[in-house]
């Protein structure tokens, strides 16, 4: 019964990676040089959920974190650095409504599993009180 | 073996089986809650109001053969040992109404009110069987407090 708790563990763990995604995403949005310093944009990350929690147990993980492969955002902006020969600069793949309704789903199942969670400690408190 | 007799008889055996059902039962809807963003899981279950059915139908059974033990078929989603333990094998759901892309449906309200329903029958099963337990203590006893 105890170990019921590992499975919701297991999903927190994995919304929050999640979470941490979006919040390198959102920080990341306007980020047009790589960790070099050559004008690379930034690609939005994401996660892929697999099943079990990566250890043989009951659950879910993340099973990779993804690049997102679609093409940068183009801007008009011939006095940046980083323009091309046409004044254009490439900015990140980065749709920040996208990663706001992303942010909202990982708040919402990470609090889905939180009740689970409450729900398995009640269960087990009923149980332990059998014996009292 | 009179304790035997006692321990086994009237609604405890039955009690212990549904207890034991819906916390196994609360692992496969808990595995359905943390995989609501798994790309192509299926949610699984086991069926309550079946293993109920064979239940009520063991009690019958008992009655009318005046046994002390109760012996419950096995079903689609579960298995009962020769030692009376319940196993559960949850089955996918088919999915109905299909929303996303992966041809999956994860129904948080859904899995939600099955995780609470499921946490009330398991609680009512503990209290019930909680209370044929204090009876016994009254009856050990020899006294009323």
């Amino acid at each position: 019964m105890f170990d019921a708790l590992d499975i919701s563990v297991s999903a927190l763990a994995a919304q929050r990676i999640r979470m941490d995604t979006v919040a390198g995403n959102l920080a990341n949005a306007f980020t047009t040089r790589n960790a070099d310093g050559q004008a690379e944009p930034y690609r939005r990350r994401f996660v892929v959920f697999a099943e079990g929690d990566g250890g043989g147990g009951a659950g879910v993980h993340v099973g990779r974190i993804g690049e997102d492969p679609s093409p940068s955002r183009l801007v008009h902006e011939p006095g940046h650095p980083d323009a091309d020969a046409n004044g254009y600069v490439r900015y990140p793949n980065v749709q920040v409504s996208t990663e706001m309704v992303n942010a909202l789903e990982a708040a919402r199942a990470y609090e889905a599993n939180i009740t689970a969670m409450q729900i398995t400690k009640s269960m087990v408190s009923n149980t332990l009180r059998l014996l009292a | 073996m009179l304790l035997n007799s006692v321990v086994n008889s009237g609604s405890v055996v039955a009690l212990e089986k549904l207890a034991a059902f819906t916390e196994d039962r609360h692992r496969v809807l808990l595995a359905n809650i943390a995989n609501l963003d798994t790309p192509g899981y299926r949610p699984k279950d086991v069926d309550l109001a079946g293993f109920r059915g064979a239940l009520s139908e063991a009690l019958a059974r008992r009655t009318r053969t005046g046994e002390a033990g109760l012996e419950v078929e096995d079903g689609p989603g579960w298995q009962v040992d020769p030692s009376g333990r319940v196993e559960v094998r949850p089955v996918e759901v088919e999915p109905q109404n299909v929303l996303f892309h992966d041809g999956t449906n994860a129904r948080a309200e859904r899995q939600m009110s099955e995780l609470a329903k499921n946490a009330m029958v398991h609680q009512m099963a503990l209290e019930l069987l909680r209370g044929r337990y204090n009876n016994m203590m009254s009856a050990i006893r020899g006294r009323l407090e």
